[in-house]
């Protein structure tokens, strides 16, 4: 009877049927591919939010393609009835449930991904204990380029349990903050000037965005943090280095140097061990 | 058509002619139409004259068909609108702001205005002056009891640490009337970074109203002498069709290519200047006596330059130096490394690269961008997120 019951679902595939599905296969995939070139080079070629439009639009292309693939072949494999899909199904359901049970979890939560939009190709985001671009989403993984120029491949999976922190979500608009450390002794209201002064004679900033400078005491010093937006959220290290150095520079001009945190004893021989 | 072109608005009233007021969605729709249009005609009528056919004119012609700018219409409508200012002097405020974008000639008609109301003209601090935290405001400002003019309000900061006290002491000065009366006229890039400075700035400066197909229509034949103004004719190379003549305006009949051209150039009367010289060509046969009373003026109008190209290859670092050139009105050469993270020669390298394609250009040691190239650089920058100016 089981054989019987497969005849009935699965079609008889003579050659044209194979030529069918490996034709179908080849172009879904070779569809995917082209798209997941051209659509980031131009991407890569704009700027601002159509940038970031195009980029997120990729793995959204490469699902409804997948899709239609498998919609294309499926009615060329199984007879298309309610009964024979929901067999089918099951036992696809079960087999990776049981076997590949944290790929088929990746896959599930890329799905999700493309709807939900935690992170987009272009977003800059903390996962994992990592920081870098979304170069690519991919159906198990995404693809993060840190600014050491690695290239770190996380699952989806781990988006079930830890938080995402996405620098960008989609948009132009990033912000960076440049941090200084400095003593006691010096005229607050003048450093806040100063440190606006240089945000904003940095050619990086963008200027449709605030710049906010904030200070915070501690028993050994002051901490400033200035908060500015790039022009471009690539370009944000070389905001952070242009800030950090003139920042620097006009601190020392004004004979203003470095906050020294005291290191005690057991801080000493912590590191020590 | 007795309605001269020469009027001042608050910056707030001006909208530049046509489509690039509209939407930026309505704006990408019409370059499509446009491209679509242009392929079709190439493939359609033969242009009556080859542009290789023609020739560009010489600079004697041009002398009596694009004669300097007559600025007596600009001067006095200038008077209208700060005569009430003028006169009422003390009580109302002591600063009057123009503004203008770049290429606009503004500064030109400013300092013909402050000639011949025999105004004293401030003269701007020198780089290293404003680098140095030299306070030239005192050695450079004239009399305190006579109106000044600041022509390029631009040349009165850096954009770096050391570069923006002077500026903020001079507005701050001037706005509350230590400095008697005056008038400023700045760049409108300038005023976009001024803004961010903190200091009191006007919300609605003077600016000359755009110039629309009409208004350049009517600026272009007051160019031409007045002795062959009646008898000269512009016809388009390709098409035949009459651009401009005196007959053409009397019957308020305005050219297609004149409204593309002030939509092109946004209502910008010195790019559009620019263009139409260039685009004024003449056949290869021997000029006539242009002096002559019975000269016939008849002259060709060719297409437009092709636009300045920025290739998407440039390095990032490129679109720094041009937007920084804009916020300055242009940089003296050597000043540029003071005010962006890049080494000189590197910078030296850009620029190079940059005047090859025509974009950038220097000007008695000053850098600036290219006339011809400035709508392709707005557009650029504009592309790239940089903040850009209100025209």
């Amino acid at each position: 009877m089981p054989n019987e019951q497969l005849t009935r679902i699965f079609r008889n595939l003579d050659t044209s049927a194979w030529l069918e599905l490996l034709l179908i296969g080849v172009v879904t995939v070779a569809a995917i591919q082209v798209m997941q070139v051209i659509l980031p080079w131009l991407a890569n070629r704009l700027h601002g939010r159509w940038r970031y439009a195009l980029l997120a639009l990729v793995p959204l292309l490469r699902l409804l393609l997948m899709l239609a693939g498998f919609l294309l072949m499926v009615p060329r494999i199984i007879e298309p009835s309610l009964q024979n899909m929901v067999a089918i199904m099951g036992s696809l359901g079960l087999a990776l449930g049981f076997a590949l049970k944290d790929y088929a979890a990746s896959l599930i939560a890329g799905v999700i991904v493309v709807g939900e939009r935690p992170y987009r190709n272009g977003d800059w985001v903390e996962f994992d204990g990592h920081y870098g671009e979304v170069r690519h989403v991919g159906m198990r993984t995404v693809q993060l380029h840190t600014p050491d120029d690695s290239l770190v491949f996380i699952p989806h999976l781990k988006l079930w349990q830890q938080a995402i922190i996405n620098a960008n979500n989609g948009t132009a608009s990033l912000q960076c903050v440049v941090k200084f450390y400095l003593p006691h002794d010096h005229d607050a209201r003048q450093v806040r000037a100063l440190l606006t002064d240089v945000a904003l004679t940095c050619p990086y900033l963008r200027y449709q965005r605030p710049i906010a400078v904030m200070a915070r005491e501690y028993p050994w010093g002051l901490q400033y943090r200035v908060k500015v937006y790039p022009i471009d959220p690539r370009q944000q290290y070389a905001l952070i280095t242009d800030l950090t150095v003139r920042g620097r520079d006009a601190l020392s001009a004004w004979g203003i140097g470095h906050a020294r945190v005291p290191v005690s004893v057991s801080d000493k021989s912590d590191q020590a061990e | 058509m007795s309605e001269s072109p020469w009027a001042f608005l608050a910056m707030s009233d001006y909208q530049a002619p046509g489509l690039y007021s509209a939407s930026a969605a309505r704006l990408r729709l019409h370059t499509l139409k446009h491209w679509l249009v242009n392929q079709w005609q190439t493939q359609s009528p033969a242009p009556i004259k080859q542009e290789s056919e023609l020739r560009p004119l010489s600079a004697e012609t041009l002398q009596h068909w694009v004669r300097p700018i007559d600025w007596q219409p600009g001067i006095d409508a200038l008077d209208q609108v700060l005569e009430p200012w003028w006169q009422s002097k003390p009580g109302s405020a002591a600063v009057q702001w123009l503004v203008s974008p770049p290429g606009s000639r503004l500064a030109e008609l400013v300092n013909a205005w402050a000639g011949y109301h025999q105004l004293t003209l401030c003269t701007a601090p020198a780089p290293e002056q404003l680098l140095n935290g030299h306070d030239a405001q005192k050695e450079l400002w004239p009399d305190p009891h006579q109106p000044w003019v600041i022509l390029h309000l631009e040349h009165y900061y850096l954009r770096h640490l050391h570069g923006l006290a002077l500026i903020r002491s001079l507005l701050n000065r001037a706005m509350r009337g230590d400095l008697g009366l005056g008038v400023i006229l700045l760049d409108s890039w300038a005023l976009t970074f001024l803004r961010q400075l903190g200091v009191y700035l006007p919300d609605n400066p003077w600016t000359l109203q755009p110039f629309d197909g009409q208004g350049l229509a009517r600026a272009f034949l007051d160019w031409v002498a007045p002795e062959q103004r009646s008898s000269w004719v512009c016809r388009h190379a390709a098409s035949g069709k009459v651009v401009l003549s005196q007959a053409m305006l009397d019957e308020a009949q305005i050219s297609a290519e004149l409204k593309q051209l002030a939509v092109y150039c946004r209502g910008n009367l010195g790019l559009a200047r620019t263009y139409w010289r260039a685009r004024l060509k003449a056949e290869p046969e021997p000029e006539q006596d242009t002096d002559s009373e019975h000269y016939q003026a008849s002259v060709w109008l060719g297409d437009m330059p092709e636009p300045v190209m920025l290739p998407s290859t440039l390095a990032h670092d490129t679109a720094l130096i041009l937007h920084v050139l804009l916020l300055h009105n242009g940089l003296p050469d050597g000043v540029l490394p003071e005010l962006l993270p890049m080494p000189a020669y590197g910078i030296d390298a850009r620029l190079a690269e940059l005047a090859a394609l025509g974009v950038v250009e220097l000007c008695d040691t000053r850098w600036r961008i290219a006339e011809q190239a400035y709508i392709a650089v707005r557009e650029y920058l504009r592309g790239r997120d940089f903040v850009t100016d209100d025209f």
